[in-house]
């Protein structure tokens, strides 16, 4: 089985106490875990694990990591063999060493970014329970996310981004669900997107100037909890990137907009379509890039390939 | 309270809130200001004051270092003006590598 779904994102972050009252009070996420050096663990509530992000209060608004869940503990030991064998360096963070995780496989993926594995996080269960549970939860704040949904890493140029993209399908067995291609012939890719599910993405990657994280997505179930988002948005001054659109790409529902670092964070609404590995690969082309990003006027909006995070550590 | 902001390197001027930071309240101009994450992550908003007395909320090490910060280059979007300003956006150096969309 391998890698199930995405498990955490770790980030940096300026301002903690504005961080905490920002996913708390705005995106409807609860704090379950403070350590000593304040860094904060919280959970949306449709998730049962212990935390889905981590905020560490920083002199940097930077992307540490990105964590995915494998289904069992044994996974872990056949990936190490293969990521290895691939030619990249391992090592086992034992039991504890990530908080309230198993042991965790710990790597730097060809692109330079820093990810972990684990098979076990502690349980906590979604805010609905599981016996007879109400469809969302009555009490709870803010957009109300159900959960985080994925991450687009940024890759340095369309040779990391290439080689990041087979790395994924060779050794974790990700299906290619849509690809931008660009160059003579379109022979270079300059954006993938891959599932490990039966959604369109579980990553997906841009090639751009730096390393770094372009965002993390946070699931709600369709258009009206998209517009009823931007009006949370809104009414707390939070910076919006682009507004509700459609991506031509997965055909996601979505908004782009910021949290008090500035990292990039998404809505991202709908099925999109069933993802699965016979599926025929969705190409864009160089000239309709655009429209494959923002369906409805087919250009360039916001601060889509200007501004994003970059990674703490080079 | 509000004050007068001078954009050096679009040589335009506009009033600002004490209350916003600078890229809140330039960003409201087309083209005046570069798109950013109005935040601190992404750095594009990189500037040198001239003058004017301004506040400032913690800057993106990543981006800004301390020798610069106390030369006065910094994020507008950590700062808040409290005197008329003259700034200049310094922009980061086009890359060689390829970037989607370039």
């Amino acid at each position: 089985m391998g890698i199930m779904r995405i498990g955490h994102v770790d980030l940096n972050v300026l301002n903690i106490e504005e961080s905490r009252s920002y996913y708390e009070e705005i995106m409807g996420l609860t704090v379950t875990r403070q350590d000593e050096d304040g860094t904060l663990y919280l959970k949306c509530w449709d998730e049962w694990d212990k935390y889905s992000l981590v905020l560490r209060p920083s002199d940097e608004a930077t992307f540490n990591r990105v964590a995915y869940k494998v289904k069992d503990d044994s996974d872990l030991d056949n990936l190490k063999v293969k990521i290895e064998k691939y030619g990249i360096e391992t090592k086992f963070l034992e039991a504890g060493t990530v908080a309230d995780c198993g042991r965790v496989l710990s790597f730097i993926l060809p692109s330079g970014h820093e990810m972990h594995l684990y098979a076990y996080k502690e349980f906590i269960g979604k805010d609905t329970g599981d016996t007879n549970p109400a469809p969302w939860p009555f009490k709870g704040k803010g957009i109300k996310a159900h959960w985080i949904d994925h991450a687009l890493l940024m890759c340095q140029g369309p040779e990391s981004l290439m080689e990041v993209t087979k790395f994924f399908i060779e050794v974790f067995d990700f299906t290619l669900t849509e690809q931008v291609c660009v160059g003579p012939n379109g022979s270079l890719q300059a954006a993938t997107w891959l599932t490990c599910s039966s959604t369109p993405h579980d990553i997906a990657f841009v090639a751009g100037a730096e390393v770094g994280m372009h965002h993390f997505a946070f699931f709600l179930d369709g258009w009206n909890d998209i517009l009823r988002a931007a009006d949370v948005m809104g009414m707390h001054n939070v910076k919006i990137d682009v507004t509700p659109q459609r991506h031509g790409i997965t055909r996601g529902e979505t908004i782009y907009f910021f949290d008090p670092s500035g990292h990039r964070l998404e809505t991202f609404a709908g099925l999109g379509y069933l993802a699965q590995p016979d599926m025929p690969v969705i190409t864009w082309t160089e000239d309709e890039l655009w429209r494959g990003i923002f369906y409805h006027t087919g250009v360039e909006n916001g601060a889509f390939t200007t501004a994003y995070t970059l990674n703490a550590y080079k | 309270m509000k004050h007068n902001i001078l954009v050096k390197n679009k040589d335009t001027n506009r009033t600002c809130s004490e209350d916003k930071h600078l890229m809140d309240s330039l960003s409201v101009c087309a083209d005046l200001v570069p798109r950013g994450c109005h935040n601190g992550a992404c750095g594009v908003c990189k500037i040198k004051v001239h003058s004017g007395e301004f506040e400032k909320s913690k800057m993106n090490r990543k981006h800004i270092t301390e020798e610069e910060e106390m030369n006065n280059i910094v994020l507008a979007c950590r700062s808040f003006p409290r005197d008329d300003m003259e700034i200049e956006f310094i922009g980061k150096p086009k890359s060689k590598i390829y970037t989607l969309g370039s």
